[in-house]
């Protein structure tokens, strides 16, 4: 039996059709996964993104003790303000990727996966011993609504007119009363193109989705499922936890160094020097089929690795992914590497992450 | 919308129109709609000689590959061009411009797998 979001039956009602994704029963789509995507890079679209985790931890000490068990240097994060980080095991590979939100001094929200919430709070609840923190795993009872996309903004700013997004940053977040809850507002996504993310209880959650769509601002406030969010982060470059991301791969495998505090970056480079495998980024040179995950990638004769994700880009209606190789390669070569799918190879080349 | 109740259809969702002893192919209503957006389809050359249930082209959506098989034995004669360029022809018109390819039958060619439109409807699709 699949965990069911707390805006079912409104998907229900808007016809989606469903896919199970860890567990829970989520809308893939509402129609079309391409119109989906178009719509957040051109206008604006709505997901519900109810089934990540929503752990609260608070308590005196919860500022250098989340310091002490995450992975990014949580002395960077002023109140008010998002961050993206790991929780590690021991070797330094990734139990889950995770979003700090510091709301005041001492209380923080974090939304892992929510394939990581079960093993991020149990990991967590075995850290606390003496300390004085306060671990509150409120999943599945807060609705997520993300609100991305060019237009995203205009909508936000209509449907809350108290609030004045413009000063609102990038990784800024803001605490709003709201009818039965408050609302935490965040400029963050993972979509690549603007946007907020907000978190609520249900009844307010709810409201919210219906009041975001049936807004009377003029804009076209389009649902999207987790087929175009899916589309759109690889077109953004940023990892899936379970395909870029695992327990046996460092975040620097992973090519996400940027987000792991300075002493702690230093130890696991020296670890693996080589640094290998790792997590690199591709786009496809020729009219080929979409590559998917598994597909093997070639340097010349030889294997190198394979694709983690994959799709044809809706934007440019280019191949474009991720792969895992176990040896070292160049960038914006054209014309050492491929991708073998089905029957023949087609000429791949390694670029920086994201193409938007 | 051509007349797709009068076609002939395989369980594997394939549909076939004859005229004589060429066959037109192409995927059903419910086929397309359960794939979802069409974003590549990988067609048979010309001039193949293919085998009933044969898997002989591939029609892949945003989320998967999906084989598409030769209903009838025979062999490629003609292939939708337009296709390559616009493959969501076949999630707007998969009767009639999102055809897939054509088929010269070879001799004595048995098609009694082939079911009805209401049989495929109840046996296949509900």
């Amino acid at each position: 039996m699949s965990l069911l979001s707390p805006l079912n039956d409104q998907h229900n009602a808007l016809g989606a059709t469903f896919t199970d994704f860890s567990g829970w029963q989520m809308p893939l789509h509402y129609g079309s996964i391409l119109k989906e995507h178009l719509h957040v890079r051109e206008s604006v679209g709505i997901f519900d993104i109810s089934h990540m985790g929503a752990v609260f931890i608070s308590g005196r000490e919860s500022a250098v003790w989340l310091d002490k068990h995450l992975a990014n240097d949580l002395e960077s994060l002023a109140i008010e303000q998002a961050h993206y980080s790991f929780l590690l095991n021991d070797d330094g590979g990734v139990i889950d990727d995770l979003i700090v939100y510091r709301l005041a001094e001492d209380v923080f929200f974090v939304v892992p996966n929510a394939s990581g919430v079960d093993a991020v709070t149990n990991h967590l609840i075995s850290c606390i011993g003496e300390a004085d923190v306060r671990l509150e795993n409120r999943s599945g009872s807060v609705v997520s609504i993300a609100v991305q996309g060019k237009l995203s903004q205009t909508l936000m700013q209509g449907v809350f007119p108290q609030i004045d997004f413009s000063d609102l940053k990038k990784n800024d977040l803001k605490l709003v009363d709201g009818e039965s809850d408050s609302l935490i507002i965040a400029r963050t996504g993972y979509t690549g193109s603007d946007g907020f993310e907000i978190f609520t209880d249900v009844e307010e959650g709810r409201a919210l989705w219906d009041r975001l769509i049936n807004n009377d601002l003029g804009v076209e406030c389009h649902v999207c499922g987790l087929g175009s969010r899916d589309t759109l982060r690889i077109e953004a470059g940023y990892p899936l936890y379970g395909n870029e991301l695992n327990t046996s791969l460092t975040p620097i495998q992973a090519g996400l160094g940027f987000f792991v505090g300075a002493e702690l970056k230093q130890t696991l480079k020296e670890r693996l020097p080589e640094n290998l495998p790792k997590i690199v980024y591709f786009k496809v040179l020729e009219k080929a089929p979409p590559p998917r995950s598994g597909y093997e990638i070639f340097e010349g004769e030889s294997s190198i690795g394979k694709v983690t994700s994959g799709c044809l880009s809706p934007l440019l209606g280019e191949g474009i992914g991720f792969a895992l190789v176990n040896r070292k390669i160049s960038l914006n070569e054209s014309e050492k590497y491929a991708i073998f799918i089905r029957n023949r190879k087609y000429s791949l080349m390694f670029v920086k992450r994201g193409i938007i | 919308m051509s007349e797709f109740k009068n076609l002939k259809y395989a369980k594997t969702h394939e549909w076939v129109s004859k005229e004589g002893d060429l066959i037109t192919v192409g995927i059903s209503d419910h086929a397309q709609e359960l794939l979802g957006d069409i974003v590549f389809i990988e067609l048979p050359e010309i001039g193949r000689v293919v085998e009933n249930n044969e898997p002989m082209a591939v029609i892949e959506s945003v989320k998967a590959a999906s084989d598409i098989y030769a209903p009838l034995s025979g062999t490629i004669e003609a292939v939708n061009d337009a296709l390559e360029a616009e493959p969501t022809i076949v999630n707007s018109s998969p009767y009639e411009d999102g055809w897939l390819f054509k088929i010269r039958l070879s001799a004595d060619v048995d098609d009694g797998h082939l079911v009805d439109y209401e049989t495929y409807q109840k046996d296949y699709v509900e």
